[in-house]
C-alpha cells in the first residue's frame, strides 16, 4: 500500500513537470505581462508621488524646488559620482560609500552583540529579567540624544576622533531590534526539537548548529533587516550633528548653501539607498529561511 | 521472566502554583526484553509522564526506573523516542533528520560512511528512499511519522518509546503503520535481541493487535496502575482475523470496561448482589497454585460460579482492591490482615477477614552470595557475618520483604532475632517480589524474604542462595490466605463457599504428588507466574538447590503444602493472635489498648470454615477437622516466638 502511494506520488510529479516543459514557451508572455503589471503599479504611484509634490510647490510651498528642478540636480550628481575635491567634497558614491562604512561598522560590531547575548537571553529567562528593563529604557532614546553622550565617552577614552562615537551612536540604536528578536526567536524554540536533542543526546554543538540556530535564523534576519533599516537612519543624524562627510553631511550642507535642489536629490538617494538595504535582506531572508520555501 | 526494565515504587509530583500535584504513585512494574508493552487510560493519567520517566527526561520524584539492571539518571541513546507530532527537523531532510540522530549517538564509534548507509538503510526499510531528499514540509502524516520510526530505530536502542505515535493519522495510514512497525521492530533485532517497547495510545485495538502486555492506569491525579492485562495471542497476528479470536474480544471488552465506564471501582456493577462472578487477585508466586488450578481445572463451573482471576503487581495494590470490592477476595500473605488491623500499615483498623489457608512452608529467606560465606542454617554465622559487615560499610544492612508486618516481614525478622543479630546492624524494606532479584544482583539490598520462585530464580541466576526455607524456622506454618472483600462477604456469602469448595478442592488436588509437574506446568505460563518449569517444580516437590555453595537439600515432610488432607486449609484463631503476639516481639507499635484477642476472632472466620468444610465431607471428600480448642492456646502476654526458637534450637 505504501509503495504503490509513493509511486503514485512519483508519477504525477512526473507529469507535472512534463507539462510544465511542454508549457514553458507559451508561459512566457504571461510571465512579461505580470511584470509589466506590477511596473503599472510602481508608475502610478510614483506620478501619485510627483503629483503631490508639484502641487505643493505651487501652493504653500514656493521655495521647494519642482521635481523638474530637482531631477535635474540629482542627473547632475549621478553622472559624475567619483569625484574627489581637495576641499574635501566627493561625488556622490563615495559619499554613500563612506556613509555605509561606518553603517556597517556600526551595525557589525552591535550585532556581534546582540546575537549571542540575545542566544544567551533566549536561553537562560533570568538574564531576559536582567536584561528587559535595561532595553526598555535605552531603546526609545533617540540618537539625537546618544551622540553628544557618546562623544564625551570617546573624547575621554582616546582622541575623540568623530567616527568612533557616529559608529557607537550607530551601535546602541540598532542594537535593540536584533537583540529581542534573536531572544525572541530563541526562546521560543519548540519544547519537542528540545525534546529531541535530549534524546538523542545532541552535543551542543550539534544542538546549536543543527537546531537552535537553524530554528531561529528567521528571526534573527528580521532583527538584523530591522537594525540595518535603523542604522541607515541614524547615519544620517549622526553626520548632520557631527559636521563630518557623509552623505547625510552633504544634505545639511546643501540646505546650509542653499541648494535645496540638491539637498533633495540627496533625500532621495538616501532613500534609495536604505530601499537597496532593505531588499538586500529581503533576498537573503528568501534565501536561508527555510519558512519560505 | 528476565526483567529488563523496572518500574520500582515510583512517584512523581510537580510543584505549581498552587502546591504539589502529584501525578503518579505506588508505580511498580517489571518489563521483560523484547516485550512489547502499552499504556493505556484516559488523558491526564500521567502515562505520558511515566513514559517520560523512561525515556530519562524528568526523575522519578521517588523509587527510580531500571533499565539493563542500571539505575537511569537521564535519557540515554539505549532509549529512542518517537512522537505524535513527529519532531522531525523541518530544516532537514528526510536522510538529514536520519542522519542526525545517528551521527550523534554513534558519534566517534563508526565511520561517516558506515552511519550514512545505516540511516538509508532503516530509510529504505520505512518506504521512504524515493523521498529521503525532501523536507518534512513536503511529506504526508504518515510519511512524516515513518521518518521519525527509521530515526528511532536507526540509533539502535534497547528500549523504544512510543508516545501515542499513531494519533494525528488517518485509520488507514495507521493500520497500514502498524504493521510496518511490527516488521521493522523484528527485523532490527540486534543479536536476536528485539527491542523493549512502550507505547502510549489511547486505541484499544491497537494496543490490543501489537502489545504483549497492556497497562491500565486509574484516573489522575495521583494515578496508579489499576490493571496489567496479558494479550496471549500468538504472532504473528492477522489483522483481519484477530477480531474473531475470543481472546480477543474477552480482552476489548474489560479494557472498554475499564476505560469508558470511568474509574475502575466501577467493578463492581458486574458483580452485584445476584452475580455469579468472582474476581480474586493473586501475586506472582508459587503458592497461588490453588487459585490458578481452580481455574485450570475448571473446578468453578463444578460448584457453579465464575471465577475471574487478576494478576497484581504488589501487595498494597491487593490490599487497596480488597477494600474497595474492586476484588472480591485474594490469594494473600496470612498476616497482611492483622498487619493492618494492629495499624502496622494503612489504613489502620481496617477489617479484611480470612476465610481460609490457601498454603504452608515455601518461603524463603535469600541472602548475597559474596557477602555471606556461611553455612546453611548457621545463625551464629549470620550474626557474625552481619555485624563485620556492618562494621565494614558504617551503616546498616538492607535485607527486603514483601510487605510491612507481612508473613516474609515476620520471618525475617523473627530469624535475625533468633540469631541474635542487634537491630540497629539492619532495616527491612518494602520492594514487590518480582524485582527483589535485581534489586539483590545490583547490590542494593544484603538479602530477601519472598515466596518461590524468587528464591529458587536467584539461587539458579547465582545471585543469592536459600540461607534457610521458612518451614526451617516453624514447620507447618500458614503462609497464605484467602482474604476476602467485607462487602463480598456480606452480600454473596453463598457465592464465597462455593469458591472456597473450588479452592478447597484444588488444594485436596496439589496433596497428590503426581499432580505437581501439572501444576509446575500451568504456573509456568506467563499468564501466572512465567518463571521456567523446573525452577517452580524443583522447588514444590521439595527438591532445593539452594545456590551459591550451599550444595541441594532435600525437604520430604515440611514443603509447600496446600492440604495435607485439610489439616492446613482451616484458619485459626490462634495463628492471628501469634502474629499480633509476634509483632509485640519484634517492636512493632501496636495501639494503646489492643485487644488481640478479639481482633483475632473477628478476622478469622473459623465458623464459615467448618461449614464449608463439612458440608464437602457430606459430599465425600475426606478433610480431617481441627478443633481450635485443641492448639495451644497462650494468653497475649505470654506468647513468645515459642515454635520457632524451639525449632532452630
Amino acid at each position: 500500500m505504501v509503495q504503490d502511494a509513493s509511486t503514485a506520488l512519483t508519477a504525477g510529479a512526473k507529469q507535472k513537470s512534463a507539462a510544465k516543459v511542454a508549457k514553458a514557451p507559451s508561459q512566457l508572455p504571461a510571465q512579461l505581462k505580470g511584470m509589466a503589471i506590477n511596473f503599472g503599479w510602481f508608475l502610478l504611484s510614483m506620478s501619485l508621488l510627483l503629483l503631490i509634490w508639484t502641487v505643493m510647490c505651487a501652493t504653500f510651498a514656493k521655495d521647494l524646488p519642482t521635481p523638474l528642478v530637482t531631477g535635474k540636480a540629482l542627473f547632475g550628481m549621478l553622472a559624475k559620482p567619483w569625484y574627489v575635491n581637495s576641499d574635501g567634497t566627493m561625488g556622490v558614491g563615495n559619499l554613500v560609500f563612506a556613509s555605509l562604512g561606518r553603517v556597517f561598522m556600526g551595525f557589525g560590531v552591535a550585532s556581534l552583540i546582540a546575537i549571542p547575548l540575545g542566544i544567551v537571553m533566549g536561553l537562560t529567562p533570568w538574564t531576559k529579567k536582567v536584561m528587559d528593563p535595561i532595553a526598555a529604557v535605552m531603546r526609545p532614546v533617540s540618537p539625537l540624544a546618544w551622540f553628544p553622550l557618546c562623544q564625551v565617552i570617546f573624547r575621554v577614552l582616546g582622541d575623540g576622533t568623530t567616527p568612533m562615537a557616529i559608529i557607537s551612536t550607530i551601535g546602541i540604536c540598532c542594537l535593540w531590534p536584533t537583540l529581542m528578536n534573536t531572544a525572541f526567536g530563541v526562546a521560543s524554540l519548540p519544547e519537542d526539537y528540545k525534546t529531541v536533542s535530549k534524546v538523542f543526546q545532541f552535543s551542543t554543538g550539534r544542538f546549536l548548529t543543527k537546531v537552535l540556530l537553524p530554528y531561529s535564523l528567521p528571526h534573527i534576519l528580521t532583527g538584523l533587516r530591522l537594525s540595518l533599516g535603523i542604522a541607515w537612519l541614524v547615519i544620517v543624524a549622526a553626520e548632520m550633528l557631527s559636521g563630518s562627510s557623509g552623505i547625510g553631511f552633504s544634505a545639511y550642507d546643501a540646505y546650509n548653501n542653499g541648494r535645496l535642489d540638491e539637498m533633495v536629490s540627496t533625500i532621495i538617494v538616501i532613500g534609495g539607498v536604505g530601499l537597496i538595504l532593505d531588499r538586500g535582506f529581503d533576498w537573503l531572508q528568501n534565501r536561508f529561511d527555510h519558512t519560505k520555501k | 521472566m528476565n526483567p529488563f526494565v523496572q518500574i520500582q515504587n515510583v512517584k512523581k509530583t510537580f510543584k505549581t502554583g498552587k502546591g504539589e500535584y502529584t501525578a503518579l504513585r505506588d508505580i511498580n512494574l517489571s518489563v521483560s526484553q523484547g516485550e512489547f508493552v502499552a499504556f493505556i487510560g484516559h488523558s491526564g493519567c500521567g502515562k505520558s509522564t511515566l513514559l517520560n520517566m523512561i525515556a530519562g527526561l524528568y526523575p522519578p520524584s521517588e523509587g527510580k526506573v531500571i533499565v539493563d539492571s542500571r539505575e537511569i539518571k537521564g535519557p540515554g541513546s539505549d532509549r529512542a523516542m518517537v512522537f505524535q507530532n513527529y519532531a522531525l527537523l523541518p530544516w532537514l531532510s528526510v536522510s538529514e533528520n536520519v542522519f542526525q540522530a545517528v551521527d550523534s549517538v554513534y558519534e566517534k564509534n563508526m565511520t561517516k560512511e558506515a552511519k550514512r548507509e545505516l540511516s538509508n538503510k532503516f530509510i529504505e526499510m520505512v518506504g521512504l528512499g524515493k523521498h529521503k531528499d525532501k523536507l518534512p514540509g513536503q511529506l504526508s502524516g504518515g510519511m512524516k511519522q515513518r521518518c521519525a520510526i527509521a530515526r528511532a530505530f536507526a540509533t539502535k536502542p534497547d528500549v523504544l518509546l512510543l508516545d501515542e505515535p499513531f494519533g494525528a493519522l488517518d485509520a488507514l495510514t495507521k493500520g497500514a503503520l502498524h504493521d510496518e512497525l511490527l516488521e521493522i521492530w523484528n527485523e532490527s533485532a540486534v543479536g536476536g535481541r528485539k527491542q523493549t517497547i512502550f507505547m502510549v495510545t489511547h486505541d484499544i485495538d491497537e494496543a490490543i493487535y501489537l502489545c504483549d502486555r497492556i497497562v491500565v492506569f486509574t484516573n489522575g491525579p495521583a494515578a496508579t496502575i489499576g490493571e496489567v492485562i496479558e494479550v496471549p495471542i500468538p504472532r504473528p497476528r492477522d489483522k483481519r482475523l484477530i477480531s474473531s479470536l475470543t481472546a480477543y474480544t474477552e480482552i476489548k471488552a474489560r479494557l472498554i470496561d475499564l476505560l469508558t465506564v470511568g474509574s475502575l471501582g466501577s467493578q463492581k456493577k458486574h458483580r452485584d448482589a445476584d452475580s455469579k462472578t468472582v474476581r480474586v487477585g493473586f501475586m506472582p508466586l508459587t503458592d497461588c497454585a490453588p487459585l490458578v488450578m481452580a481455574k485450570e481445572l475448571e473446578l468453578d463451573h463444578k460448584y457453579g460460579f465464575k471465577l475471574e482471576i487478576a494478576k497484581d503487581s504488589s501487595w498494597m495494590s491487593v490490599r487497596d482492591k480488597l477494600i474497595t470490592g474492586e476484588l472480591d477476595a485474594a490469594h494473600c500473605l496470612w498476616s497482611l490482615p492483622m498487619s493492618i488491623a494492629a495499624g502496622v500499615t494503612e489504613p489502620k483498623g481496617t477489617q479484611l477477614p480470612i476465610a481460609m489457608t490457601l498454603s504452608a512452608n515455601g518461603q524463603g529467606i535469600t541472602l548475597s552470595a559474596e557477602n555471606f560465606p556461611i553455612g546453611f542454617g548457621d545463625l551464629k554465622a549470620l550474626k557474625n557475618a552481619v555485624s563485620l559487615l556492618k562494621a565494614k560499610r558504617g551503616e546498616p544492612l538492607t535485607f527486603a520483604a514483601t510487605y510491612a508486618g507481612g508473613t516474609h516481614d515476620v520471618w525475617l525478622r523473627t530469624l535475625m532475632n533468633a540469631a541474635g543479630v542487634p537491630k540497629d546492624d539492619y532495616k527491612v524494606i518494602t520492594i514487590p517480589p518480582p524485582q527483589m532479584v535485581l534489586n539483590l544482583q545490583m547490590g542494593q539490598i544484603d538479602g530477601f524474604c519472598a515466596g518461590e520462585p524468587w528464591n529458587g530464580l536467584a539461587a539458579e541466576r547465582g545471585a543469592g542462595w536459600t540461607f534457610m526455607a521458612s518451614q526451617d524456622l516453624w514447620p507447618d506454618h500458614p503462609e497464605k490466605a484467602l482474604v476476602v472483600s467485607p462487602a463480598f462477604l456480606e452480600e454473596r456469602r453463598d457465592v464465597l463457599k462455593s469458591l472456597m469448595k473450588a479452592l478447597l478442592e484444588a488444594c485436596l488436588w496439589l496433596d497428590d504428588p503426581k499432580n505437581l509437574s501439572r501444576a509446575a506446568q500451568k504456573l509456568a505460563l506467563p499468564q501466572y507466574v512465567g518463571a521456567s518449569y523446573e525452577v517452580i517444580k524443583g522447588r514444590l516437590e521439595g527438591d532445593y538447590n539452594l545456590g551459591g555453595s550451599a550444595g541441594t537439600k532435600t525437604y520430604t515432610d515440611y514443603k509447600t503444602a496446600f492440604s495435607k488432607g485439610g489439616a492446613i486449609n482451616a484458619p485459626r484463631v490462634h495463628y492471628a493472635e501469634w502474629f499480633f503476639a509476634q509483632f509485640a516481639n519484634l517492636g512493632f507499635e501496636l495501639p494503646a489498648d489492643f485487644d488481640a484477642h478479639k481482633a483475632a476472632s473477628e478476622l478469622v472466620l473459623g465458623e464459615l470454615y467448618r461449614e464449608v468444610a463439612l458440608e464437602m465431607i457430606e459430599d465425600g471428600k475426606e478433610i480431617a477437622l481441627v478443633e481450635e480448642a485443641q492448639l495451644l492456646s497462650l494468653p497475649f502476654e505470654a506468647m513468645h516466638s515459642a515454635p520457632i526458637l524451639e525449632t532452630v534450637r
